[in-house]
């Protein structure tokens, strides 16, 4: 159970209406979430973000271009029990035939969650919220 | 219930209809009669017929049943609780009554009435005769004299140790080089005695070897510095004047051997005497001579009596009395299912034997002598195979193309397969090509290019309970994927532990078949245990996670083998855990260098070594609770956790622990966690070493290393143990010449002692084997694997921790403490790490858009703290 403050800094938008900055892709670890506050039009909430490597790590003179990430947004609450910490959990990935599905596993109790769709790999009733990310110019927008 | 009668009931006032409990009366509580009425009160779950039954059992021994297999382990530090068998709470469940320190003097078996010792009387509807063997002591003149004792109870262990104490006491004697002879000089052995053994025979384990087996077995015995004298006859034992205490054996031929304890072990004699006082048929070499049902005879009609059995050491089967606990599980389990209304027999049992004997391996089965003792008869044919420089002996022998039986000493592989041929569940001729000649052969000097030859299902696997190949199969199949599991299941290997490499190895084969991780592959990135990818990372020096997964892994990996590899460089002294790629490794908590609560905020733990704290730093931790309005509590590990703090939060709050002298306590970390102590000789009047100062050092020197699951330790400084430390993954007790370590101890879900290690250490001697030990269990466990279950599965157990870790028997000791010595020069705390760098502090922020903004959990106050609303 979270109730977030109200005040919100001021957020850049594009012109595209419906998107929203809401970080640089330097302020992105790679393999690891960080949390960010978005505005919705019902209120503020908080967000997981993930920029993930290639499932297949290949190195190219040690560094990975930019333009190979994939970037994911769910939502950062657990549906378990309401803390806002998904952006704190463990990424992963599993096959599923030929498919290779990014994941993230609850900080908490470790549930799994399909970082494109939101669905939870080991409990069928439970699912995130998924945002659609678009990345321009190394700024990272969500459309809300 | 063992005051109602219902016997006395009148027949007018019984209702007609119901069933009265049937009475059963159980004399003896050794290994077998605790057995029996376990099977009598667990089959009821199994079958719903079956009457209602009233046990009582009838203790001579003064405590509850104990393994007597495992007698000489009271001196390598089990103690009693861990030797006693069963469970009192199911028994008590279960309505059974139990009477200790008291005989059964005498039984009418017309009235259905047995007399006890203390005058007592009781009626039963069904007698089991349980009462065991008595040791057997040669009539010698002397054999009373103070200083001679017997092998066989908790209380002769206990007098044996009591008299070895005394300073003048340094030789000790063991009559009998049998099984349990040799057994009881390991006893002796272990008190630090020299010791010899003595043996009428011209053979060690004269019923089970033959001459070139015994040879072989003795260059083992004496390289332990056990004597062993053969052929000795002893003619009477020496001492001062007539009862003084005794002084050396004398033979018929006037050798002679000092020695201040004797302790004889030269064969048991079964107790019948109460079976013969009832009338009861008696065997020709003693035992109460029972029929296939178990069910005794009437010593003049020769009819059976119903309404008695007998299973044990007491039994008399075909002519046999079998002195193994294996075949008196098995007649255990028949009496008890006869008397449940099931159909049971009892046809003989297997007399193979397997086991390590003073760390010597040595087994026998089938009909490994014949009659003519150890010569080879006419129509035998043998294989053989000696190695006397490996102190190896290894003979099957075949009479018309049967395999009859064999001995082997110093290495047993092949040997279920032998034992399978001589019981007749398996022909020779599913045997490959080489046969029987290549198997004789140690299968180690072959490796991959011995014969590989399938065990039949019907082939027992655990001999002391009974259970088959078939039955362990089964039981993986629908689910036992583990041996924890397994052996709960099944019971195989919870006797002399004999068969457990044999079940490591059928378990692994099956869960392969089944296609379930039988190699504990660490997850489907890695086709490798953590054991291997320890080696790995350690051999190539990798220090980054990408090296590492794509050298040796697929994908992205996972929440498994992430923190696992993260955990391998940590304790690899692999710099900052947050740093570089390694950040994303980090499980939950240590990703935070906090501990994640349930609602999303955080505990903070200091270090407080040893769990000595000065006033001003109590206060300091008081001021850091009240100013953060942090939840306060005093844990178990003697040190102080403030809950309910956010992230953004932290370093505001270390920064203030920083200040106050104190560090990061790694509460986070699967890693050492505290050294507890008592205070020891500074104050106590009891303490014998400074603990206090002991357990600072210790803490020190182990914080933050990072190992596959937390680790526990204490040091007490006296041996009334006040740190607890026998539950700990090391725990050390002073004792007046020194340390005494302890490894392997764990609390949690399944707790278990910490089992005995070596004694009276110096400071050094105990940090050494402590730095060796702790690199060599990181080095090799499993992911998430305690120390506990670690040592249990660890082949060889103690003798072989011992001999890696104090004779360095795999010669890795050097490495392993440079491996310490390296985490002791480069470690630094982690929160201090993390404030001296902006960097780092960047982290500690809940939304990187919005560095000012926080989730707001919610609070309720309870007993004037705050703590998360549910």
């Amino acid at each position: 159970m979270t109730h977030l403050d109200s005040a919100f800094p001021e957020t850049e938008r594009l012109h595209q209406p419906g998107l929203i900055e809401v970080a640089n892709i330097v302020q992105l670890p790679l393999d690891r979430g960080v949390a960010v506050l978005v505005p919705f039009s019902d209120g503020q909430r908080p967000v997981a973000l993930f920029k993930l490597a290639p499932a297949r790590l290949d190195l190219i003179d040690g560094e990975v271009a930019n333009a190979d990430f994939e970037v994911f947004a769910v939502g950062h609450i657990d549906p378990v029990n309401g803390a806002p910490v998904m952006a704190r959990g463990l990424v992963g990935s599993i096959e599923r035939g030929d498919e290779i599905v990014s994941t993230v596993a609850s900080p908490l109790l470790k549930q799994r969650y399909d970082l494109r769709t939101g669905a939870c790999l080991d409990d069928e009733e439970l699912r995130l919220p998924t945002y659609p990310v678009t990345v321009g110019d190394d700024r990272v927008f969500l459309e809300v | 219930m063992p005051d109602d009668d219902p016997q006395d009931t009148p027949s007018a006032e019984r209702p007609p209809t119901v069933e009265l409990p049937l009475r059963v009366l159980v004399v003896g509580n050794g290994m077998v009669g605790q057995r029996f009425v376990d099977e009598l009160i667990e089959r009821p779950d199994q079958t719903d017929s079956g009457p209602d039954l009233a046990v009582t059992v009838i203790s001579a021994e003064p405590v509850p049943a104990y393994d007597r297999v495992a007698l000489s382990t009271y001196f390598d530090g089990a103690s009693r609780d861990d030797l006693t068998l069963g469970d009192p709470k199911r028994w008590d469940d279960a309505g059974v009554s139990v009477r200790y320190g008291v005989e059964v003097a005498s039984v009418d078996r017309g009235a259905r009435i047995a007399q006890l010792s203390d005058g007592d009387a009781i009626s039963y509807d069904h007698l089991v005769l349980a009462t065991g063997s008595a040791p057997f002591v040669p009539p010698i003149p002397g054999h009373d004299r103070p200083g001679c004792f017997e092998y066989r109870t908790l209380e002769d262990l206990d007098a044996i140790r009591q008299w070895a104490s005394q300073e003048q006491v340094m030789t000790g004697v063991v009559v009998g080089g049998g099984l349990l002879g040799l057994e009881a000089a390991n006893a002796l052995k272990n008190l630090g005695l020299e010791t010899h053994v003595v043996e009428m025979a011209d053979r060690l384990m004269p019923q089970q070897l033959d001459g070139p087996a015994s040879t072989m077995l003795r260059r083992w015995v004496e390289d332990l510095n056990v004597r062993c004298h053969l052929g000795f006859a002893t003619d009477h034992l020496d001492g001062e004047g007539d009862g003084g205490p005794v002084s050396g054996l004398v033979t018929k031929t006037g050798e002679s051997l000092d020695a201040q304890i004797v302790v004889f072990s030269a064969g048991i004699r079964p107790r019948h005497q109460l079976a013969e006082a009832a009338g009861l048929a008696i065997g020709e070499r003693g035992g109460v001579i029972i029929d296939d049902a178990c069910l005794a005879l009437d010593a003049e009609t020769g009819e059976v009596d119903p309404t008695v059995s007998a299973i044990g050491e007491v039994a008399c089967h075909a002519g046999r009395v079998y002195g193994l606990v294996g075949p008196g599980y098995s007649m255990a389990a028949t009496a008890a299912a006869r008397l449940l209304g099931a159909t049971s027999s009892f046809e003989g049992a297997d007399t193979s034997t397997k086991l390590k004997l003073l760390g010597v391996d040595v087994a026998s089965f089938g009909v490994a002598l014949n009659t003519g003792g150890s010569d080879i008869a006419e129509d035998e044919d043998r294989f053989e195979y000696t190695d006397p420089a490996a102190g190896i002996h290894r003979r099957v022998s075949t009479v018309g193309g049967r395999v009859t039986g064999g001995v082997l000493v110093g290495d047993l592989s092949n040997y279920d397969i032998f034992h399978a041929l001589s019981a007749a569940t398996m022909e020779l001729d599913a045997l490959g090509p080489g046969g029987l000649a290549s198997l004789i052969i140690p299968s180690d000097l072959f490796g991959s290019a011995s014969p590989s030859v399938e065990l039949p299902d019907s082939a027992l696997l655990c001999s002391c309970n009974n259970v088959s190949r078939g039955d362990c199969k089964a039981a993986i199949a629908e689910g036992s994927h583990d041996l924890g599991a397994l052996k709960a299941c099944t019971d195989a290997g919870t006797g002399c532990g004999g068969c457990m490499p044999d079940l490591s190895k059928l378990l692994f084969a099956q869960l392969d078949a089944l296609g379930v991780d039988a190699k504990r592959n660490l997850c489907s990135h890695f086709d490798f245990t953590r054991q291997e990818l320890f080696d790995l990372i350690r051999f190539n020096q990798y220090s980054s996670w990408a090296e590492v997964v794509s050298a040796h892994g697929r994908g992205r990996g996972c929440e498994i083998c992430r923190p696992t590899v993260g955990s391998i460089l940590a304790s690899l002294s692999n710099g900052y855990i947050l740093d570089g790629d390694q950040r994303a490794l980090q499980d939950t908590n240590d990703h935070s260098l906090a501990n994640m609560q349930r609602n999303g905020t955080y505990s903070v733990v200091p270090r407080v070594p040893g769990g000595e704290i000065t006033p001003d730093q109590l206060i300091a931790l008081g001021e850091i609770g009240r100013d953060f309005n942090l939840y306060t509590k005093i844990t178990g590990a003697q040190r102080v956790d403030l809950f309910g703090a956010q992230l953004h939060e932290l370093p505001k709050i270390w920064q203030r622990v920083l200040d106050a002298g104190l560090e990061s306590g790694h509460a986070y970390g699967k890693a050492l966690r505290t050294v507890k102590s008592c205070v020891g000789d500074t104050w106590c009047r009891y303490g014998v070493q400074d603990s206090v100062t002991m357990a600072i050092e210790l803490e020190k020197r182990y914080r933050g290393l990072r190992s596959p699951h937390k680790l526990k330790s204490a040091v007490s400084g006296c041996t009334r143990e006040c740190a607890e430390a026998q539950s700990k993954d090391f725990g050390v007790i002073a004792t007046e010449n020194g340390w005494n370590l302890y490894l392997c101890g764990n609390g949690g879900r399944t707790p278990r002692h910490a089992e005995l290690f070596a004694v009276d250490l110096s400071d050094e001697q105990l940090i050494t084997y402590i730095d060796r030990f702790l690199m060599f269990y990181i080095r090799t466990a499993d992911r998430l694997q305690r120390t506990a279950p670690w040592f249990e599965e660890l082949e060889g157990g103690m003798e072989y921790l011992r001999s890696v870790i104090i004779e360095d028997s795999l010669g890795i000791a050097a490495e392993l403490e440079a491996d310490m010595a390296r985490h002791v020069e480069t470690y630094e705390c982690e929160w201090k790490a993390t404030l001296e760098s902006p960097e780092r502090l960047e982290h500690f922020v809940e939304f990187v858009n919005a560095p000012d903004q926080h989730s707001t959990p919610v609070w309720i106050t309870e007993r004037g703290q705050r703590i998360p609303a549910q």
